[in-house]
């Protein structure tokens, strides 16, 4: 192989991976299909105002808790989802649950639940925030609960 | 750029590169090791080139010993034996399994990227390592696959400005918050903060500094979309790779958003660029940059 074709060749790749990259854009959640991805990382600047998902623990181990608390308020719980990205999980716990996807949501769920203690129950809701308040201080602007579960025993 | 393909000294400069790659894999693999009690979990649907752990039947427990294994088997051998193609290619089918393995278990997996492409396009490198006078055509068939890859290496960063031009358009039309808004950066801190759960150094100041933090938007906009533009503008790749760095030194600070490898492959790749000139003239390096260069090249 001459050295001018081996150039030929990798640009002919580069651009090849660059049109791969704008035709796996926005096809999957991650907008990747391996080993194509469109490098679309941080592309949206986040709105002032901001809808959000995330969890609120009403019961532990079966032991009903006098306050609901927030995902954010309970870091010795959903401690392998936090490994995870959390919240990367909560938004596609939302997502399978507006598509109705029941396989889509028992997948988010069993990695959301791993190593929690069974009879856990938490509600998924659904927040409109100020992201700089929210930020700032935690308050939400609205929330909403839009299903509940309860872990299985590990 | 293409004299430069030929000349040996640009080729003695491109074999001393090449180890450093391997010895960086080297170092990814040992804190890859570290991630092992995060591997036990069960995976959703194995990946396409990991589709044989369905197979493992009762030794399924110890998927994560096999990966791990093979990319600690895999790198420390083409850290020694860089030179032989089998060595090589052993390292790319290891990152290929390792990274397929990751997505499969946590869903995405951007920092081996990188490496796989990389070791891929090394696979090619032809046997003309020894101190001793090589046909120049081997030598150019050398430093353009190395070429290839630096230039992979910035075409990704151009994709990513790409992508912020796209949305930008689309933001900008929808009348929101977009990536040259004047709180955009504050915006991208306080949401991308709450969503990993982080607190950086630069955090607080960007989000009550916004007119200097989105100047630092726009240079990192520059960094990134004309990045590809570098690859064949040798005379700037230590200035861009010092550009890349402090772009990724700013996403630390303010997202806590970490790609250190990169950070490594952006040094041996660019700071270390067999292509770049020994001398380095600030008005040269000016008027080079692209289009800030075009102003330069009237004004110098």
């Amino acid at each position: 192989m001459t050295s001018s074709l081996t150039q030929r060749l990798i640009v002919g790749f580069l651009i090849f991976y660059f049109l791969a990259g704008v035709a796996v854009y926005k096809r999957t959640p991650t907008d990747e299909i391996y080993p194509f991805f469109s490098w679309s990382l941080f592309r949206d600047v986040p709105q002032r105002t901001k809808r959000i998902y995330t969890l609120q623990i009403t019961a532990i181990g079966g032991k009903k808790l006098e306050e609901p608390v927030f995902y954010k308020d309970a870091p010795g719980l959903f401690t392998a989802a936090r490994v995870d990205n959390a919240n990367y999980l909560f938004n596609e716990l939302a997502r399978t649950y507006f598509l109705h996807d029941e396989a889509g949501m028992s997948e988010a769920r069993r990695r959301i639940e791993y190593g929690l203690p069974g009879g856990t129950e938490y509600n998924l809701i659904e927040a409109d925030i100020d992201t700089v308040a929210f930020w700032k201080s935690g308050g939400a602007i609205r929330t909403q609960v839009l299903t509940s579960f309860t872990s299985e025993k590990p | 750029m293409q004299e430069l393909f030929g000349d040996r000294g640009v080729f003695q400069k491109t074999v001393w590169c090449i180890p450093l790659f391997y010895y960086v894999l080297e170092f990814i693999t040992f804190q890859q090791l570290m991630r092992f009690d995060q591997l036990g979990r069960e995976m959703a649907a194995p990946m396409w080139p990991i589709f044989w752990v369905r197979y493992l039947g009762e030794y399924a427990a110890y998927t994560p010993h096999l990966f791990l294994i093979f990319l600690t088997v895999a790198t420390t051998l083409a850290a020694v034996w860089y030179r032989y193609r089998p060595a090589r290619i052993l390292v790319f089918l290891a990152i290929l399994q390792y990274q397929s393995y990751m997505i499969s278990l946590f869903g995405q997996e951007h920092d081996f990227y990188v490496p796989l492409f990389v070791s891929f396009f090394f696979i090619f490198l032809p046997d003309i390592w020894e101190k001793r006078e090589y046909p120049e055509e081997l030598r150019r068939r050398f430093t353009s696959i190395f070429w290839g890859a630096q230039a992979y290496i910035l075409l990704t960063y151009t994709m990513s400005g790409f992508y912020k031009i796209t949305t930008f358009f689309e933001q900008y039309a929808a009348g929101g918050a977009h990536y040259f808004s004047r709180d955009a950066a504050a915006l991208y801190v306080a949401y991308w903060q709450t969503q990993f759960e982080r607190t950086t150094v630069l955090g607080n100041f960007i989000v009550e500094h916004q007119f200097l933090s989105s100047l630092g938007l726009i240079a990192a906009f520059y960094v990134l979309t004309f990045s590809m533009c570098v690859s064949i503008l040798p005379r700037i790749h230590r200035f861009w790779g010092i550009g890349l760095i402090l772009f990724h030194l700013s996403t630390v600070m303010s997202l806590g958003v970490i790609f250190i490898y990169n950070v490594l492959f952006v040094s041996v790749f660019f700071l270390m660029s067999p292509f770049a000139s020994e001398k380095n003239d600030w008005r040269e390096l000016l008027r080079d940059l692209p289009v800030i260069g075009f102003f330069a090249r009237a004004i110098l």
